[in-house]
């Protein structure tokens, strides 16, 4: 267990200064977009003195900046889902010969690869809501007395696309489903990786046949729509994801353990 | 003691150094789950408010059938909802989901929702064909093209029996120039009646040379007793401004003996054209016939003595059969599909004895509102009219034959808010169904 903490420690060490570097960026694009959206509109009230701007107007009416704060995020985490694997092998200064050779097995160095990656995922979304806060202090600065409306937080929340369907779905239900299938995605992007690592180029071709057998299995029941009821279709989905996630990890703590060389 | 000391330093400045390598780890994982339980565990119901229809007036069992549907607005984006007495069904829009339903589109009837709760392993696999139900049978058709034939799929659910069975019937050739579809399914003592109607469209997809067939089936052996072609006078000659439609029986679990023909016709507009510019547009006038058509005996009654030939009261108005009794039920707004209306008009005649036996109007402010919306829904007897005042849907039942309100429902939040109007005005529920 020490292992696997220390190696997660290393992990979160190793991507600090990006994941700085992200959330830096996320909050400098957020802030620009809500400004100029603030200025936009003051010019508009000082034409128009009843037309007041509430802070979930704003969230809404800069759809695209916030767009544009959350894809490079994306990007870049999932550049790095690959890149903590093939740093270690092609850094600088490979590392993977000890780490291959930490006393207690290789599993806490999947685990710790995995939930590093995890970790920072929900850190950036856990940013996102700080940063709401952060902006909706901006918003009271900027905006002028007269024109501000009393909002609560939530209806700001919500008024914004980017939270309601990707980022924060507004039932507990729909986050976990977003982001159940988003841990899948990693976990097959890892086994697939492991499987060039083990096979090189052999590898690749299993693992985009194993990647596409995933998808296909996950959306067959959906294809029986007909014949079985939603609530049967749902069932099958969740067993299928259970046992996608479970092949996931058995296929790849036996690569980590077997297969990899370093 | 000095080197005890310095060794002792150097100890704790090692073990600060080895906590201090997980404080990061510490801080991230922290800052998710505070935030993100925060984010979902207070007060969920300002994100998702939960519904339920509530009694007002009358008969609370009218009210279980009972439910509305529309959505809710999250920001811009719609999510579907159910509201019925026993609270809110909220459907998450998820980024799979545009996906998934393609994939599996399964037409949703409230209708079959009831049946597919009562017979679950009846109605799997059946979600768009044609259903009739009595007391003792429930009945689901489906009609396919099997290589250039009509094949009428019959499944037969004996209630009282529990047991099922399926019947494969030829009905006939499905040239590949012709439509057929199945108009209505009529559970008729004995036997059940399938009315398919055969129709070519012309070079501009208008119906032409409509056909209508009764095909009589004994309900225990399956076999066809008797194919009846109902003669319709105006369809024997082949025009694309003739066209006919057909109203269902939505009685319920009581069989309805009849079913409705509106036969229909335009004719150039009749009016001096001496005034007009010589290119000036004639808009066509349309007249309609009614007739009845007895399952029994197969006997079609005109009935045109008994409903003026007029488009007030043919083409505009919506039609229920419960029984003997045919209503038709008009919108003041004079549009068949119009969204509002202020008033309603209701008449009833008899077929059996074919004579009148009620009409009355009722205003939206009778029952408490200022419009209702439209079109009205008939089950039992009851017609069950939508009402909306200031945003806050309810639901108005009214006893078909004397216009008396006997059930008044209106939609409330489970939990009451500061800011209910607002979660009103995000709401449209706008969609009246009844379960089966």
């Amino acid at each position: 267990m020490s292992q696997y903490f220390k190696l997660l420690a290393l992990e979160v060490r190793r991507f600090r200064y990006v994941l700085a570097g992200i959330m830096v960026y996320t909050l400098i694009v957020e802030c620009v977009a809500v400004a100029l959206d603030i200025n936009n509109h003051s010019r508009l009230f000082e034409w128009n003195n009843d037309s007041r701007h509430s802070f979930a107007e704003v969230i809404r009416n800069t759809q695209s900046g916030f767009q544009l704060a959350i894809v490079i995020p994306v990007a870049v985490l999932l550049a790095y889902a690959l890149l903590i694997w093939y740093r270690d092998w092609f850094g600088r200064h490979p590392f993977i010969y000890r780490q291959m050779t930490i006393p207690g097995g290789r599993a806490p160095l999947y685990f710790s690869k995995l939930t590093a990656i995890l970790l920072f995922v929900f850190s950036m979304v856990a940013w996102q809501l700080v940063l709401m806060s952060v902006l909706r202090i901006e918003y009271v600065w900027l905006t002028p007395d007269a024109m501000q409306e009393a909002v609560d937080f939530t209806e700001a929340m919500t008024s914004n696309e980017v939270f309601n369907t990707f980022l924060l779905p507004p039932s507990f239900k729909a986050f976990a489903l977003n982001y159940g299938l988003g841990i899948l995605l990693i976990l097959i992007l890892f086994t697939g990786v492991l499987m060039e690592r083990s096979y090189r180029i052999m590898g690749i071709v299993a693992g985009l046949i194993y990647a596409a057998l995933n998808v296909t299995l996950l959306i067959l029941p959906t294809t029986f729509g007909l014949y079985l009821y939603s609530s049967e279709i749902w069932a099958i989905c969740l067993i299928v994801f259970g046992l996608e996630v479970a092949a996931a990890l058995w296929i790849s703590l036996i690569l980590v353990s077997k297969k990899v060389s370093a | 003691m000095d080197k005890f000391n310095t060794g002792q330093q150097k100890s704790i400045g090692l073990k600060q150094k080895r906590i201090s390598r997980y404080i990061l780890v510490c801080i991230l994982t922290a800052i998710s789950v505070v935030t993100l339980s925060a984010h979902y565990g207070y007060d969920p119901d300002a994100r998702i408010p939960r519904f339920r229809l509530e009694t007002a007036e009358g008969d609370d069992a009218i009210g279980q059938s009972i439910q509305i549907t529309g959505n809710y607005y999250i920001g811009a984006t719609g999510h579907f909802i159910k509201v019925f007495p026993e609270g809110t069904e909220f459907k998450d829009r998820l980024p799979l989901d545009t996906f998934m339903q393609g994939l599996s589109f399964r037409g949703y009837r409230a209708g079959f929702e009831g049946l597919t709760d009562d017979f679950p392993s009846f109605m799997r696999g059946k979600s768009y064909g044609e259903f009739d139900q009595t007391q003792e049978w429930l009945a689901y058709v489906e009609l396919s093209n099997a290589k250039g034939r009509t094949r009428i799929k019959l499944s037969l659910l004996n209630k009282a029996a529990g047991k099922s069975t399926v019947h494969y019937l030829e009905a006939g050739g499905w040239p590949k120039n012709e439509n057929i579809l199945l108009e209505d399914v009529q559970v008729e003592d004995k036997n059940i009646h399938f009315l398919l109607r055969r129709w070519k469209p012309d070079s501009a997809g208008y119906s032409t040379n409509s056909q209508l067939t009764d095909y009589v089936v004994d309900l225990s052996s399956g076999n066809i007793l008797n194919e009846r072609e109902i003669a319709i006078p105006g369809t024997e000659v082949s025009s694309q401004s003739h066209q006919i439609r057909l109203v269902k029986d939505w009685s319920g679990d009581t069989a309805s003996p009849y079913t409705l023909i509106i036969s229909s016709n335009a004719e150039p507009e009749k009016r001096s054209t001496e005034k007009l510019p010589q290119n000036a547009d004639l808009r066509p006038v349309r007249s309609y016939d009614l007739f009845a058509y007895r399952y029994a005996d197969g006997k079609l009654e005109a009935l045109n003595d008994l409903w003026p030939n007029t488009v007030e009261d043919a083409g505009n108005a919506n039609y229920f059969l419960n029984g003997d009794d045919l209503y038709a039920i008009r919108g003041d707004a004079g549009r068949k599909n119009s969204t509002f209306s202020t008033f309603i008009d209701v008449k009833g005649i008899n077929l059996a004895r074919h004579a009148h036996f009620t009409a009355y109007s009722i205003g939206a402010s009778e029952l408490g509102s200022q419009t209702m919306g439209s079109p009205v829904l008939f089950k039992n007897g009851l017609i069950h009219v939508i009402l909306n005042q200031d945003s806050r849907p309810m639901v108005a039942v009214i006893d078909a034959v004397t216009g008396k309100l006997v059930y008044k429902g209106k939609v409330v939040l489970e939990k009451s808010a500061n800011d209910e109007e607002k979660v009103f005005n995000k709401t449209r529920l706008d969609t009246l169904e009844i379960r089966s």
